[in-house]
C-alpha cells in the first residue's frame, strides 16, 4: 500500500534489524517476505502499464527540486516549516530528553530510527517537500524521545500530563482556529501554502496550492520560480 | 499508573481523535493528486503520477464497488491508516518508555496536525505513516527479543528464527 520510494526507504529499518540479528534464518524469511511482496506488487501493478518499461518510464513524471544554492536553501526552509509548524512543543521535548538522557540513551532503538529516518530526511533536502512526504517521519518523531529515557524508573507523570495539554492545546488552535488568507504578497501567499492551508477552515474550503502556482495565479513577481516549473504550471501542473 | 487508568486514557485519546476527524469532513477531494485518482477511478485507467498507487488504488476501487463513493473510499482508508498509526505509535511507545510517554505519543498522533490532516484528505499518505508506525512497533519488539517472527494466516503456523 506505501508509495515504492517510501517503502524502499524503509527497508534500510529492516536492513538494520537483520543486521542486528545475525541469525541467517531471519535473513531468508524476510528474503522470502520481501520476494513475495514484490512479486504481488508487480502482479497487481504490471498489467495496469502494459510492461515493466512503461511501468518504469512513468516514473518519469517526478519533479526534482531546482538545483543550485537557491533551490537547495528554499528547500531547507520547507524542510523546517512543516515539523517546527506542526510539532513544536514536542521538538523542544526531544531537544530536551537528548540533553538531559544522553548517557542513558538506547542506542539500537536511536539507530533503528535513524536507519530509515536520516536517509529519507536527506532526500527531502533535495526533493521539493510537501507536507504529505513527512508522513512517513512521524512515527520516528513521535518515537524519538523514548531512546532518551530517564536513567531511573518511574516518574515524570506530570511533566508529561503537562506537555500533552500544552500541546493538545496549541494543535487544537492551529486546526480549529487558522484560515488561509488572501493573497497579496509573497510572505501572504507562502503562508498560506505552507501553514494556513494546513486547517479544518483550509480543508473545508479544499485549500491545496504550491508557493508557485499561486504566485502565478495572483499574477505576482514569478521571478523566484524555476522557468521549468513556470512551464510545468501553465500546463495545468503544480 | 495503573493499567485500568491507562487504557482509559488511552481510548478517551483515541475518541478525541476520531471526533476531530469527523468533525473536519472533507467536503471533495483537492488535495495533491486526489482528484487525479478519482479520474482514474472514474476511467479505470492509470492516468497517474507515480507507478507505486496501483495496489491502494485497488484497495479504494474494491471499497467503491461496495456502496461507497469513490471519495469516501479514499476518506475511509485514510481515516483508518491514520487511526491505525495513533494505536501502532502508542502501543510501541508503551514498550518502549511506559504508560505516561505511551498517552502523551498518542495525544501528539492525534491532535497533531501534519498526522490529522493526512488522515482526512483522502491521499494515499496515511498508508506511508500506518506502514513506518507498524514497522517501529514491530521493530521494538524485534529489538527486545531479537527473533523473527512469522505468522500465517491459518492455525498452527508460527515461523519463529
Amino acid at each position: 500500500m506505501m508509495r515504492p520510494l517510501s517503502s524502499g526507504f524503509c527497508c534500510f529499518g529492516l536492513a538494520y534489524l537483520l543486521w542486528q540479528s545475525r541469525d541467517w534464518r531471519a535473513w531468508v524469511i524476510t528474503g522470502i517476505a520481501v520476494a513475495l511482496t514484490l512479486g504481488l506488487y508487480a502482479a497487481i501493478s504490471l498489467p495496469y502499464y502494459g510492461s515493466l518499461a512503461a511501468m518504469y518510464r512513468s516514473t518519469s513524471a517526478l519533479s526534482v527540486g531546482d538545483g543550485g544554492w537557491t533551490g537547495r536553501l528554499t528547500n531547507l526552509a520547507r524542510v523546517g516549516i512543516y515539523p517546527i509548524y506542526g510539532f513544536h512543543v514536542w521538538l523542544v521535548f526531544i531537544l530536551w530528553a537528548a540533553l538531559a538522557h544522553w548517557r542513558s540513551r538506547k542506542r539500537p532503538q536511536l539507530l533503528f530510527l535513524a536507519s530509515f529516518a536520516v536517509p529519507y530526511f536527506m532526500l527531502l533536502v533535495h526533493y521539493i517537500p510537501q507536507a504529505g512526504y513527512y508522513c512517513l517521519l512521524i512515527p520516528a518523531l513521535v518515537m524519538l524521545p523514548a531512546c532518551f529515557p530517564p536513567p531511573a524508573p518511574g516518574g515524570g507523570l506530570r511533566l508529561f500530563t503537562g506537555i500533552s495539554a500544552l500541546f493538545a492545546a496549541i494543535a487544537l488552535c492551529q486546526w480549529l482556529l487558522v484560515r488561509p488568507q488572501p493573497t497579496t504578497s509573497l510572505a501572504t501567499g507562502a503562508a498560506n501554502a505552507y501553514i494556513l492551508d494546513y486547517s479544518r477552515s483550509g480543508i473545508k474550503q479544499g485549500k491545496f496550492e504550491t508557493l508557485a502556482s499561486i504566485m502565478m495565479k495572483n499574477n505576482l513577481d514569478t521571478n523566484m520560480i524555476p522557468p521549468s516549473r513556470v512551464l510545468n504550471l501553465q500546463r495545468g501542473g503544480s | 499508573m495503573s493499567a485500568k487508568v491507562y487504557w482509559r486514557g488511552f481510548w478517551a485519546i483515541v475518541l478525541g481523535g476520531v471526533i476531530m476527524r469527523l468533525i473536519s469532513l472533507c467536503p471533495f477531494g483537492f488535495y495533491g493528486d486526489v482528484p487525479l485518482q478519482l479520474g482514474a477511478m472514474r476511467t479505470n485507467t492509470v492516468e497517474l503520477n507515480f507507478p507505486g498507487y496501483m495496489p491502494i488504488q485497488l484497495l479504494f476501487s474494491v471499497l467503491a464497488r461496495c456502496g461507497l463513493t469513490p471519495f469516501g473510499a479514499m476518506w475511509l482508508v485514510s481515516l483508518t491508516f491514520g487511526m491505525g498509526s495513533v494505536i501502532y505509535v502508542a502501543l510501541a511507545a508503551r514498550r518502549e518508555a511506559g504508560p505516561a510517554f505511551s498517552l502523551m505519543a498518542a495525544v501528539v498522533m492525534s491532535f497533531g496536525i501534519l498526522p490529522l490532516y493526512f488522515s482526512v484528505v483522502g491521499a494515499t499518505y496515511a498508508a506511508d505513516m500506518l506502514c513506518a508506525s507498524a514497522m517501529v512497533f514491530h521493530g521494538s519488539i524485534f529489538l527486545e527479543n531479537r527473533k523473527t517472527r512469522v505468522t500465517l494466516p491459518w492455525p498452527g503456523s508460527v515461523l519463529e528464527s
